[in-house]
């Protein structure tokens, strides 16, 4: 999909690996004009065989992060924005060992301010939680 | 098993901590794989930090496995960016016979200026119907 002037696959080949989303191996995975999908892996280095449950902690930097790189894909460039808020309704809890998706759609977008929803599942298949965020721009367009 | 002791609860680094009141907290370290945007904390990670909390406090006052806590909602606030820096959590339970809430907020410098705000609502295992 080409996109004005952001791309998403190529931001994340750039940046996707450092910091708490390369820590959560993170990918990237498609995009349209206003949405962007990535993925957390299994997790199978973050897991121990006991543990059964996947942490809340990368289901949310999951989604946080798809809808941030969903608002400047729609903006069309990159600008400094900070989440304001995220409300994530945990439908089923994902089981670990399973590749978990999460498409988020910037549906709206101010001056100030961007409006974002999105949903993470497992491949192919069941929604495991839906997102409604917002996020506020902190520099210039 | 605690979810503090899960492999992602170890990856982030998060600690117990005891303050001067005896109350328990969690303290996440600050480290260089836990920034969003150059200089700043990832919402994700303060998220993380604050879900473990509520898990924690939940599983502490319901004597309820860590495993078995079922989690339906989470709302999130971020009031303040996060910088490098430590964060401490601290959570409250409000125990119901279906629901129960719990609230926890994470800050820096004082408690009285959070950085981010949860709220999250848990199923109570008694009236859990599985599907």
């Amino acid at each position: 999909v080409q996109t004005a002037g952001f791309d998403p696959g190529r931001f994340w080949r750039r940046f996707g690996s450092g910091g708490h989303n390369g820590l959560l191996q993170l990918q990237y995975v498609s995009h349209g004009t206003r949405h962007v999908v990535l993925s957390a892996p299994p997790l199978s280095e973050l897991l121990t065989p006991d543990e059964r449950i996947f942490p809340d902690g990368v289901l949310i930097t999951l989604l946080d992060m798809a809808g941030t790189l969903a608002v400047w894909t729609r903006l069309g460039h990159f600008r400094p924005q900070a989440t304001l808020d995220l409300r994530v309704d945990h439908i089923e809890a994902p089981r670990v060992g399973v590749k978990l998706e999460a498409y988020a759609e910037c549906y709206y977008l101010t001056e100030q301010v961007a409006y974002v929803r999105g949903n993470a599942y497992t491949q192919g298949s069941a929604t495991v939680a839906t997102l409604a965020a917002t996020y506020a721009f902190t520099g210039q367009p | 098993m605690s979810r503090l002791n899960s492999a992602y609860a170890r990856s982030i680094g998060i600690r117990v901590h005891i303050d001067a009141g005896g109350r328990e907290q969690l303290l996440l370290p600050f480290d260089q794989r836990l920034l969003g945007r150059p200089g700043f904390l990832h919402g994700g990670a303060i998220a993380g930090l604050l879900s473990l909390a509520c898990d924690h406090a939940m599983a502490r006052d319901t004597s309820t496995p860590n495993a078995a806590l079922r989690c339906i909602t989470s709302t999130l606030q971020f009031l303040r960016p996060g910088r490098e820096e430590n964060v401490t959590a601290a959570a409250s339970v409000q125990l119901g016979k279906t629901i129960s809430t719990v609230q926890a907020i994470a800050w820096q410098d004082t408690e009285s200026k959070p950085i981010a705000i949860v709220t999250r609502k848990y199923l109570m295992e008694s009236t859990r119907q599985e599907r």
